[in-house]
């Protein structure tokens, strides 16, 4: 691309054959101004009009060697110095233009960031949502399971107690079973009356499976504490026997022999004796939660 | 005439006369057009030069208020992301 410069030349050309003039302040502006758009941004983002720039500087060069002192000679140069002037600027508006595609396209990238990471906190809800839901289904299921046990549990209890004595004390459960229903006097063997009444004790504490049972063997005072101890210890153990083969888990039940030690009517009458010998099932107070 | 009044009316509508530097070529632009005016009126040959000038002179009005709304977008989108990264 030509250089500005070329217009010192010129001035020291007209004065080498003797043309003295000066270039006006228009010209020397234009000719400044166009050096200073062609060194800067401009040759590359607005060529088009630092070429137009060019143009007028040339037609404001002609009009200096042809017509120096002319009013038209300044005209021209005054456009030629707006022309490189313009071209300055739409460089500078075409950087703009650049800087806010970029501003638009980080915003465009942001925008995505934003959208993914709501995207991914909605999932987290949803999954948070499902799995809160899976609780409250599960925990709907285990008040449904516990109370349908505790129906089941009443209903039992309600059975077993046409059948025995069932009551309530601090150390649990108490379910007693006449001896007289169980064994044979002075025997231990369970006779074939008892086992259905012990079904039904078993079918009550297959309900109860977190407690622990105690079978007390007890018998009234008559002959040696030695031998009525042994003797509610073998009938313990064959009531835990059969609990134990009706499905009742042997780890949860003790069988205790206790003898004559905790009567509960005197010795003196045979109703008392009778109501003596006894096997009571103990089923412990549910833990506490 | 009328291709200096194109660029004087869309420097007009860009704003040119909120922008400093704008407004003054503004100015002299319409000093200009008014000045070709009458020596066209009066058969002056130069007045087709003055149009040119007052027409060089609107086109640096438009461009200016261009770049000055544009340098504000730009510097808004950035503030807008420079915000958003800060979130």
């Amino acid at each position: 691309m030509r250089n500005y410069k070329l217009g010192l030349c010129t001035i020291s050309s007209g004065l080498l054959f003797g043309c003295a003039h000066t270039p006006s302040t228009e010209l020397v502006s234009a000719r400044q101004t166009y050096n200073e758009a062609r060194g800067g941004q401009a040759a590359t983002l607005a060529p088009a009009q630092l070429d137009d720039a060019r143009k007028a500087l040339d037609r404001a060069e002609k009009a200096f060697a042809d017509h120096p002192g002319d009013q038209e000679t300044k005209d021209l140069a005054y456009i030629a110095q707006r022309q490189a002037l313009l071209a300055q600027v739409r460089a500078r508006v075409q950087a703009g233009e650049n800087a806010k595609q970029m501003a638009e396209q980080q915003k465009k990238v942001q925008t995505q960031d934003e959208l993914a990471r709501t995207r991914e906190q909605l999932a987290q809800t949803e999954k948070s949502s499902a799995a809160t839901a899976q609780q409250l289904e599960a925990e709907r299921q285990a008040r449904e399971a516990a109370e349908k046990n505790a129906a089941d549990s009443k209903r039992a209890f309600e059975d077993l107690s046409k059948v025995a004595s069932v009551k309530h004390e601090d150390r649990g459960t108490v379910i007693s079973l006449p001896g007289g229903v169980l064994f044979a006097s002075g025997k231990s063997e369970l006779l074939a009356g008892a086992k259905s009444r012990l079904d039904q004790v078993a079918k009550a504490l297959k309900i109860k499976t977190d407690q622990t049972i105690q079978v007390e063997g007890h018998t009234d005072s008559t002959g040696s504490a030695a031998t009525n101890e042994a003797l509610g210890q073998r009938r313990a153990d064959a009531v835990k026997q059969y609990l134990t083969s009706c499905g009742v888990d042997a780890n949860r039940i003790e069988a205790l022999g206790i003898g004559p030690a905790r009567p509960v009517a005197p010795n003196t009458t045979a109703e008392g004796r009778a109501a003596n010998r006894r096997v009571e099932i103990v089923i412990a107070p549910e833990p506490q939660s | 005439m009328a291709a200096t009044e194109g660029p004087v009316r869309a420097a007009e509508e860009a704003g040119a006369e909120k922008v400093p530097q704008a407004a003054l070529y503004l100015k002299l632009a319409r000093e200009q057009m008014d000045e070709a005016r009458k020596l066209e009126k009066d058969g002056d040959d130069r007045a087709a030069l003055v149009f040119a000038r007052a027409r060089a002179d609107a086109e640096l009005a438009l461009a200016l208020a261009q770049e000055n709304s544009i340098a504000d977008q730009a510097r808004k989108l950035r503030d807008e992301g420079a915000r958003n990264e800060k979130l």
